[in-house]
C-alpha cells in the first residue's frame, strides 16, 4: 500500500461520474473506461468530499467516520487510486 | 459489505443501466448474409432525429455511463455525427461499430477529436475481395 495515503490530498478524478445505487455507487471513468463498485454508502460519502478536504483523514473525519474504520478505508483508497478513479490533488 | 450481501442487493437490480446497446439504424451499404440484424434495408419505424436526441437526454438523466451503437451501418444516417455529438457532449461515451465504408480523411479527424469515443471496425476477410457470403450493395470492395 501506498505509504501514508491518509495525510494525502485526494480527489476524485475530473473524468469520473459517480452514480448513486442502492449498494453504495458505480464509478465510471470515461478516460480508462473502468467501471468500480463502491459498495457501502460510507465510502461514496467520503469520495464524494475528497476534494473538499486538504487530506484522507480530514475527510474521513467530516463523514463521521469511526477512527478504527480508517485502515479499511485507507485500502479501498489506495485501490481507487490503482484504478485511476481517485487521484493525488 | 459482505459479497455475499452485494449479490441479495444487485438481485434486485441497479437503478439504471450501465450502458445500451442501440441499432440506430438497420440501413447498410453492406448485405452481409452473416448480419447479426439481417440489416440492409432501412426500417421505416427508425427514430428520427429528434427522437433519437430524446432519448439520449433520457439516457443522460439516468446516468447511463456509454451506449454501444451498432446497425446496420450507422454512419449511413446523415445526423450520425449530430447524434454522437449530442450524446459525448451529454456525457454519455460512445462506442459504435462500423465497416467503415464512410470513414474518409475528414470524418476520421473529426472522430478521432471527440472523446469518450470507441470505434470497433469490422474486418471480415484478409484481402480486397468481398468474402463469399458479404453482397456489397454498390459494388465495392468487401470488409
Amino acid at each position: 500500500m501506498s505509504t501514508d495515503l491518509l495525510t494525502r490530498p485526494l480527489e476524485l478524478h475530473p473524468q469520473v461520474a459517480l452514480r448513486s445505487e442502492p449498494f453504495g455507487a458505480l464509478a465510471y471513468h470515461y478516460g480508462n473506461r473502468r467501471l468500480v463498485f463502491l459498495k457501502h454508502a460510507d465510502m461514496v460519502a467520503v469520495a464524494r468530499v475528497l476534494a473538499d478536504h486538504p487530506s484522507l483523514e480530514s475527510a474521513l473525519r467530516a463523514s463521521g467516520i469511526d477512527e478504527r474504520r480508517w485502515p479499511s478505508f485507507e485500502k479501498a483508497f489506495d485501490s481507487l487510486l490503482g484504478s485511476e478513479i481517485v487521484r493525488e490533488r | 459489505m459482505s459479497v455475499e450481501s452485494l449479490v441479495a442487493q444487485l438481485k434486485t437490480g441497479l437503478d439504471a443501466p450501465i450502458c445500451l446497446t442501440w441499432e440506430l439504424t438497420y440501413a447498410c451499404n453492406l448485405q452481409c448474409v452473416h448480419c447479426l440484424s439481417s440489416s440492409g434495408q432501412r426500417d421505416e419505424r427508425e427514430l428520427s432525429t429528434a427522437e433519437a436526441k430524446r432519448v439520449l437526454d433520457e439516457l443522460r438523466d439516468l446516468q447511463v455511463f456509454y451506449i454501444n451503437i451498432g446497425g446496420g451501418e450507422p454512419m449511413v444516417r446523415r445526423d450520425f455525427f449530430e447524434l454522437v455529438e449530442h450524446s459525448v457532449g451529454n456525457g454519455i461515451g460512445v462506442k459504435f461499430s462500423t465497416n467503415g465504408a464512410f470513414i474518409d480523411a475528414e470524418k476520421a479527424r473529426r472522430l478521432a477529436s471527440m472523446d469518450y469515443l470507441d470505434i470497433q471496425i469490422s474486418l471480415d476477410g484478409v484481402d480486397a475481395a468481398p468474402p463469399a457470403d458479404e453482397a456489397p450493395a454498390d459494388g465495392s470492395a468487401g470488409q
